[in-house]
């Protein structure tokens, strides 16, 4: 059940009536409804995955409860690890298995040992990398006591599985969702049509400028080799926006649909892409992987707090591990390598909290400087999408190759319809940034206009929706 | 929370009566999925011969030369899966039916429908044939598919006094061709076809293989002839065909019709009958090759 489905746009005021009007004396009924639901909602992908999530919420529920009833250190880090092992054990097995086994196939090949590996035809279950994050905070979190665990099983599994952010996030945190989940919700106007407006600007990102941005980078992607240089970096620019309208459409809709049930989710985008340096986009960029990874990843092996060497070393860890939880691919671990390297000179030069900051706050335009280092980050994170994309790293090679060319000084591809999408992107551009001082760019937009005007605005932009959407793409991130 | 759903009534509501009217005036619009329907809840117990299966017997069989009394229920891109869906709507009315003839064709045993680029027209089937496939819940609504298609239909036939969609005659033949002209350059044209047509996977193979075993299972049980073709096709488009995939159908169908009594198959894909004049385009006849065939088929009857 996608999001923009029309599934889903029956799922979600069913599932909106009955918490409100049936199951709204009790935050315990409430939490039920929305469990059965996102249960629902996750076996209308495969149910069969159902156990598999069932089986790891379970786990880190009783390894939660086991730690904290354990006198003795020893057994309370015997359970702590057999939660972490199965919990990677079951992203090594779905995710990662295929990718080890042939990438050790290929070594062995070179020293002239020929193997057939056995790869296991298996399909990735949908989030299995987003709620094994949960699971892991929260057993984590427990583990160094910075929360007691949960006794509700029906409370854990509604943070574990509540299905806006079910199958890509954002990556919540049990110190702030399960507090919201055991305390019962109460109607709130302003911050249900709040929710209802982020949905809009979701759906529009997504469907309108990541689906129109798809159509054009698939072919380009597709046959490289087909295309002048100019179209490939009309490829690459469009990627890089379509990846932005997906991904952060998806957590725009995501967080919109949590506010319509009383609960609010972590921010996951910040305007990443008027960012002046690489260390601000990644402060703003998928923000809850971001700072999962800095809390159980790069504090805990020293964080910057640390000498040049180990600082450099841990910066490395952290990009690499990210770039592999996108996906069982080099292309993806050089991604990382890349965004590594990208900000190395902040990182040996201290520089890289220097932008903390809202872009030219309070202004209409942008300094000149600023306006420089926007495009000139914005180029790097392109250059680095380019692998993100490519299916291996010799066709990412030959892309860039391919830029570099003199075809690059050419028109580039005439497709069906990129002038008419450039203009969305640019109405687009237009309004993030107009917005980029709130939560999402429709947030305060048009709140000083008449009620006719601003209605008129909404209703534009769902004829928007319905007139040019792009071929209906999967969300990206569904894939991780 | 009364004030949030009064809001969202006030808002929703023009857009809920544009779709409402959109929904009922795009269902008013005849069209060759919903003649087909009408035709066949009115007939069915009289069809003897029955012939479906996709634009080459849409366009290449027409029942005016066929003895019995015919229909042409095929239409453009239809698959497998969805003539057996039509077998079964009407299952308990075949009352007369003595032959189905079914296209096999080279790209028959691998396709599907719902599963291709045009899984758009499970819509029209689901809205104006009420054959439904797949599970997806807004193929029952015409108002939900492509805005600008509908918008421009809405504008034709609430405009046009002569406005039609209905591209087929009584008997159910296409008789678009009839009105347009032929492809200029089948060699180009072939070309494109065959690339289109060759197959990329074989995940609808098995799905098929079942689906033409339900279908002669249901043919076996009502004493119905079973007459699979492969249709004639142009002669640049032929020689540029898979020659696995393509032995991989006839070789697939020739033991089928070998194997079971009610089952026959015949291929004309590169039948010297059938020259440069009788092709409207690579893979399909125009209106006098169609006549050829027609003859060709009728003489497999008994009569």
């Amino acid at each position: 059940m996608l999001f923009n489905s029309v599934s889903f746009a029956l799922f979600l005021p069913v599932v909106f009536l009955i918490y409100w009007f049936v199951t709204n004396k009790s935050g315990l009924l409430q939490n039920a409804v929305l469990l059965v639901a996102s249960y629902i909602f996750y076996a209308c992908w495969d149910w069969r995955f159902l156990f598999l999530l069932l089986f790891s919420t379970l786990l880190d529920f009783t390894t939660g409860i086991k730690m904290a009833e354990s006198g003795s250190e020893a057994i309370r880090r015997r359970w702590f690890w057999l939660s972490i092992l199965v919990n990677l054990g079951f992203l090594g097995v779905f995710k990662y298995y295929n990718f080890f086994a042939s990438s050790f196939a290929g070594v062995l090949s070179r020293f002239n040992f020929q193997v057939n590996p056995f790869t296991i035809n298996i399909i990735l279950p949908v989030g299995i990398s987003f709620y094994t994050f949960h699971g892991l905070s929260y057993v984590i979190d427990i583990y160094k006591k910075k929360i007691i665990p949960e006794k509700s099983f029906i409370d854990y599994a509604v943070f574990v599985s509540f299905f806006p952010l079910l199958v890509a996030g954002p990556i919540e945190r049990a110190t702030h969702l399960l507090p919201q989940i055991k305390a019962k919700r109460t109607f709130d106007y302003n911050k249900a049509t709040d929710g209802l407006r982020q949905m809009l600007w979701g759906l529009f990102k997504k469907i309108v400028i990541a689906d129109g941005c798809a159509a054009i980078v698939n072919k380009i992607f597709d046959n490289p080799a087909g295309h002048q240089g100019s179209s490939l970096l009309l490829g690459a620019f469009l990627f890089a926006i379509q990846i932005y309208g997906d991904f952060s459409g998806y957590s725009d809709i995501a967080i919109g649909a949590a506010k319509l049930f009383g609960i609010d989710l972590l921010r996951n985008f910040a305007f990443p892409y008027f960012s002046r340096d690489i260390a601000e986009f990644w402060r703003r960029w998928h923000i809850s992987l971001s700072t999962w990874f800095r809390d159980y990843l790069y504090v805990p092996l020293g964080g910057s707090r640390v000498s040049t060497w180990k600082k450099v070393r841990n910066t490395f860890i952290i990009f690499i591990v990210s770039g592999f939880w996108h996906g069982a691919n080099w292309t993806f671990i050089f991604w990382g390598l890349l965004n590594a390297l990208f900000i190395m000179p902040s990182v040996l030069l201290k520089t890289n909290r220097n932008n903390l900051d809202i872009v030219a706050q309070g202004k209409l335009f942008p300094s000149l400087k600023e306006a420089f280092c926007i495009v000139f980050t914005f180029g790097l994170t392109v250059f680095a999408w380019i692998f993100f994309r490519s299916k291996t790293l010799h066709a990412a090679f030959h892309f860039i190759e391919g830029i570099c060319s003199k075809s690059l000084f050419t028109i580039p591809i005439r497709d069906e319809r990129p002038l008419t999408l450039l203009c969305f992107i640019a109405i687009f551009i237009i309004i993030e940034w107009l917005g980029r001082e709130h939560q999402y760019a429709l947030a305060r937009l048009g709140f000083t206009w008449n009620k006719w005007i601003r209605w008129g605005f909404y209703y534009a932009i769902i004829i928007t929706i319905v007139f040019h959407k792009g071929t209906d793409q999967q969300f990206i991130y569904f894939q991780f | 929370m009364k004030k949030f759903i009064v809001t969202l009534i006030y808002f929703f509501f023009p857009l809920l009566i544009i779709g409402t009217i959109m929904e009922v005036s795009l269902r008013k619009i005849p069209n060759d999925y919903a003649y087909k329907k009408n035709y066949l809840d009115k007939n069915a117990d009289k069809v003897q011969v029955l012939i479906l299966g996709s634009s080459h017997t849409y366009y290449g069989i027409n029942p005016a030369y066929i003895h019995y009394n015919s229909f042409n229920a095929a239409h453009v891109s239809q698959t497998l899966n969805i003539d057996w869906a039509i077998l079964k709507k009407y299952d308990g009315k075949w009352n007369a039916l003595k032959y189905i003839i079914i296209p096999i064709d080279y790209t028959s045993l691998f396709e599907s429908l719902d599963l291709g680029v045009e899984k758009w027209r499970m819509r029209d089937y689901d809205v104006y044939s009420d054959i439904s496939i797949t599970n997806d819940f807004s193929n029952h609504f015409a108002a939900l598919g492509n805005p600008k298609i509908n918008l421009q239909r809405l504008y034709g036939f609430y405009t046009n006094r002569n406005y039609t969609e209905i591209t087929c005659d009584e008997s159910g033949f296409g008789t678009a061709y009839k009105y347009k002209d032929r492809e200029k350059n089948l060699d180009s044209s072939s070309i494109i076809a065959a690339q289109r047509h060759l197959a990329t996977n074989d995940n609808c193979y098995q799905q098929n293989i079942s689906t033409l075993d339900s279908i002669i299972n249901f043919a076996k049980q009502k004493d119905i002839k079973l007459i699979f073709i492969t249709c004639p096709a142009y002669d640049a488009y032929t020689n540029l065909l898979n020659n696995n995939q393509l032995t991989h159908v006839i070789n697939c169908m020739n033991n089928l019709s070998r194997a079971i009594s009610n089952v026959s198959y015949h291929n004309f894909l590169k039948d010297s009958l059938f020259s440069t004049n009788d092709f409207f385009d690579a893979d399909h006849l125009n209106d006098s090759g169609a006549k050829k065939f027609t003859i060709r088929i009728d003489s497999l009857f008994l009569h």
